[in-house]
């Protein structure tokens, strides 16, 4: 025998049974009745309507909701982060997305889209920084997300910005349509703890189980 | 002028008492304007010093107004950076307070004390919804000289206002802080922090200035200060004054007192004012207190007094003149009735008053006269009525003792008829004018006796006098009067002959019994006159008696009861008297007479 062809078996097996994994994965699916958990509806700021680019997204970002499994199964070391930075852009005078769930250990760069400054600043303790002014044509920063939690953003040049970034310990997470539907994909089977992060102050859960090929229904009704 | 028959006597004249009466009213009146004016004035002055103030208080709220304005304003700007609300959201306390010093850099500044305390003259704090304040020890963000940062939270917690109750306005207060060091005052200013475009209102940032640096006086005549909680802070009122208007300031609280608390600093009379700031129910009740003078009222006051006092002299001089002239007359006018009415009193009905003055007084004297007038009449009328008739009849009639119409009763009487002797032959060698001269002096003459012994003349017939003793009004001795008469007429009779023009002698003749006595004649024409046998008797024993003799019927004699002695005469045969009648003689005048 050959090394090659023993190279070539064991790619071949565990590309099999990764795909095994793959095919035998579940799928949970739920929604949230968002109504009742959404923040206070903030003023309507007039102060830039009227200027270029600012159109419709001169109000709050649209609330949605952040869904995700913590398990026993689930550790700080399994997480492969990737390697390409999330894209969080200020785009019509709010931040684009609103709410951005992230992977501990993420990089996110903040690319201006606009034609005006923003100055983007987070004083979260998880994570406190401060990108400084840069317009659309300058090399936009990257931050490096290596604490878990809730990190808020704002922009110094415009109040009513406001973004959410929640960094998970999870690689199953998914952020809800406008609706409050969501599904993740792609899940091993196990017990799970699923969160559904609603606002600032409040994140449902509940306990699911999994099974191969199963796709189990959350209903967050109560 | 007053005589001394009166029983009354002057004790006050009734010139002093009208004088008196008008300087009475003149005191009444002035004083009475004093005390109004001054009542006017004070009330006036109090007004005025009510506007001052109110003027002043409203001068002070838009002074602090403006002076707070420009520090409201620009912490309300800070509130809504939205560095410091990121600062508030993540719990970042050192970093929300020195963003914010930052932030309100140059309106601290004007508040930063210069003294080198260890507090800045100012502090800020945050305190959240739930009430709770986040403390910091970051020197800019300033703190109270003697109480330590949770000694300062615990206190600020007190005035926060959590939830629902927040407006949308900065509140503006005083308090005082009990620090080691004792009573500071502070003002405060509270702004809502909200964050308009999340989670609204975060809580509030308390804002406190140290008031000893602001409590200059706004004039050099107006000291003010604040009172808070018992105690006056202020630096233009003296601090030995503090204590007392701080008590009064306590006592006029209780008692709903109006503002009428006095003080006197060097000497000068000030009044304390008080207005109640507005101030949130949180905090404690705040005055505004200020000390405005009363030099210029007490002045005032004193000015206007004295002109008054002048004016009152003035007037009361004018008075005492007018009322010592106007007294006179009245009083003069008075007197000459008095003086009337003692003239007519003692019988001069011919006093008249001048009935001058155009009131009541003359219309007095006027009175007066006709009552005078009336006087005369009557006395007139006497005179006459006593000149024809007698005077104890005229009296009698004019005192109503006598009824002037005809009538008559039986009274008993002695009747005297007195005529003269060998009349007819003595009258023939006289002329008329001689006889009627001769008789008249004759008759006076006896008739003043007769009157003397009570006798009434009832007529003159030719030479003879016709006596009644006893008509009209009886005395219990008409008989002894009648023949004590007679004797008197005798020795008159007498007397006159050695010393007169004539010589006349006379007889006289006395009758007594009942007779009939009364007014006869007609009805318009009345005599008074008796009727009876004992006339007719007195007239024959007339004619019996002899020169200077006086014949009495057996009657009298008996009336006399032996009083006399008697000489009978003889038996008489007298015409009209069918029985012989017995008479007497009276002892002539050679005799004793009674």
């Amino acid at each position: 025998m050959s090394i090659r062809f023993v190279l070539c078996c064991i790619t071949v097996i565990v590309s099999i049974s990764f795909h095994t994994q793959v095919a035998h994965a579940a799928v949970i699916e739920g929604s949230v009745e968002l109504a009742k958990y959404a923040p206070r509806s903030p003023a309507v700021s007039q102060r830039y309507a009227g200027q270029a680019g600012a159109g419709k997204a001169d109000t709050a970002p649209p609330h949605v909701a952040v869904a995700y499994l913590e398990g026993a199964s689930i550790t700080r070391e399994q997480l492969r982060p990737p390697e390409e930075p999330i894209v969080l852009a200020q785009k019509g005078l709010q931040f684009a997305p609103g709410i951005l769930p992230v992977m501990l250990g993420s990089k996110v760069r903040f690319p201006n889209n606009d034609d005006v400054f923003h100055n983007v600043f987070s004083y979260s303790p998880s994570k406190s920084f401060d990108l400084g002014r840069y317009a659309r044509n300058e090399e936009a920063p990257v931050q490096h997300f290596d604490t878990p939690g809730l990190v808020k953003l704002f922009c110094e040049v415009h109040s009513h910005m406001r973004g959410t970034i929640l960094v998970l310990e999870t690689p199953h997470f998914v952020t809800s349509d406008a609706e409050g539907n969501f599904r993740l994909e792609g899940i091993p089977a196990g017990e799970y703890i699923l969160k559904v992060w609603v606002n600032e102050k409040q994140t449902l859960q509940r306990s699911v189980v999994v099974k191969d090929e199963e796709t189990l229904t959350v209903e967050f009704s109560d | 002028m007053t005589s001394g028959k009166y029983k009354h006597k002057v004790t006050i004249s009734f010139r002093f008492k009208l004088m008196a009466v008008m300087l009475l009213l003149i005191a009444v009146i002035t004083g009475g304007m004093l005390y109004l004016t001054q009542r006017a004035i004070a009330r006036n002055y109090q007004q005025f010093l009510d506007a001052q103030f109110s003027q002043q208080v409203g001068l002070f709220v838009e002074q602090q107004r403006i002076r707070l304005q420009t520090t409201a304003d620009a912490i309300a700007a800070t509130t809504e950076n939205v560095r410091l609300i990121a600062a508030l959201q993540a719990g970042d306390a050192e970093r929300f307070y020195s963003d914010m010093a930052f932030q309100l850099d140059a309106v601290l500044s004007q508040y930063r004390s210069t003294s080198g305390d260890a507090d800045l003259g100012y502090f800020f704090r945050f305190i959240d919804t739930d009430g709770f304040a986040l403390p910091t020890d970051e020197y800019s963000a300033g703190t109270v000289a003697g109480l330590t940062e949770p000694e300062l939270d615990t206190f600020l917690e007190k005035f926060s206002i959590t939830g629902v109750e927040i407006t949308p306005t900065t509140r503006i207060g005083y308090i005082d802080f009990d620090t080691a060091k004792g009573h500071v005052l502070y003002e405060l200013l509270i702004t809502p922090i909200i964050d308009i475009f999340g989670d609204g209102t975060l809580g509030e940032l308390v804002f406190g200035i140290k008031m000893e640096q602001r409590q200059a006086a706004v004039s050099r005549d107006i000291r003010s200060g604040l009172y808070l909680n018992g105690e006056l802070f202020s630096l233009a009122i003296p601090e030995d004054l503090r204590g007392t208007i701080e008590s009064g300031l306590a006592t006029a609280f209780t008692q709903q007192d109006t503002r009428k608390l006095r003080v006197e600093i060097n000497g000068q009379p000030y009044q304390v004012f008080y207005h109640r700031l507005q101030q949130h129910d949180k905090f404690p009740e705040a005055y505004q207190v200020s000390l405005l003078p009363l030099t210029d009222l007490e002045s005032l006051r004193a000015s206007v007094r004295d002109v008054i006092y002048i004016l009152s002299i003035v007037a009361l001089l004018i008075a005492v003149v007018l009322s010592f002239i106007f007294a006179e007359r009245l009083t003069n006018r008075i007197q000459g009735l008095l003086r009337g009415t003692i003239a007519v009193r003692e019988g001069d009905f011919s006093y008249r008053i001048n009935p001058s003055g155009g009131d009541e007084i003359a219309l007095l004297a006027e009175s007066f006269n006709e009552m005078a007038e009336g006087l005369t009449l009557k006395e007139k009328y006497r005179d006459i009525i006593s000149k024809v008739s007698d005077k104890r009849v005229a009296d009698a009639i004019l005192q109503g003792n006598l009824k002037l119409e005809l009538g008559g009763e039986n009274k008993d009487v002695t009747v005297m008829f007195c005529d003269v002797r060998g009349f007819t032959k003595l009258s023939s060698t006289m002329t008329p004018g001689e006889i009627i001269e001769m008789l008249n002096e004759h008759m006076t003459a006896m008739t003043k006796v007769i009157y003397q012994y009570k006798g009434t003349v009832d007529k003159f017939i030719g030479d003879a006098i016709m006596v009644i003793f006893g008509a009209p009004q009886g005395y219990n001795d008409d008989a002894q009067n009648a023949c004590n008469a007679a004797m008197a007429m005798i020795a008159e009779r007498e007397r006159l002959n050695t010393t007169g023009l004539y010589k006349i002698n006379i007889g006289i003749g006395l009758a007594s019994g009942v007779v009939v006595a009364g007014n006869m004649g007609a009805a318009d024409r009345l005599n008074y006159t008796v009727l009876g046998t004992q006339v007719n008797l007195a007239a024959r024993l007339c004619s019996v008696a002899g020169q200077q003799e006086t014949v009495i019927c057996s009657e009298t004699a008996a009336r006399l009861q032996g009083s006399r002695e008697l000489r009978p005469t003889e038996k008489l045969k007298l015409k009209g008297f069918t029985d012989e009648v017995v008479a007497y003689y009276l002892p002539s005048t050679k005799n004793s007479l009674d």
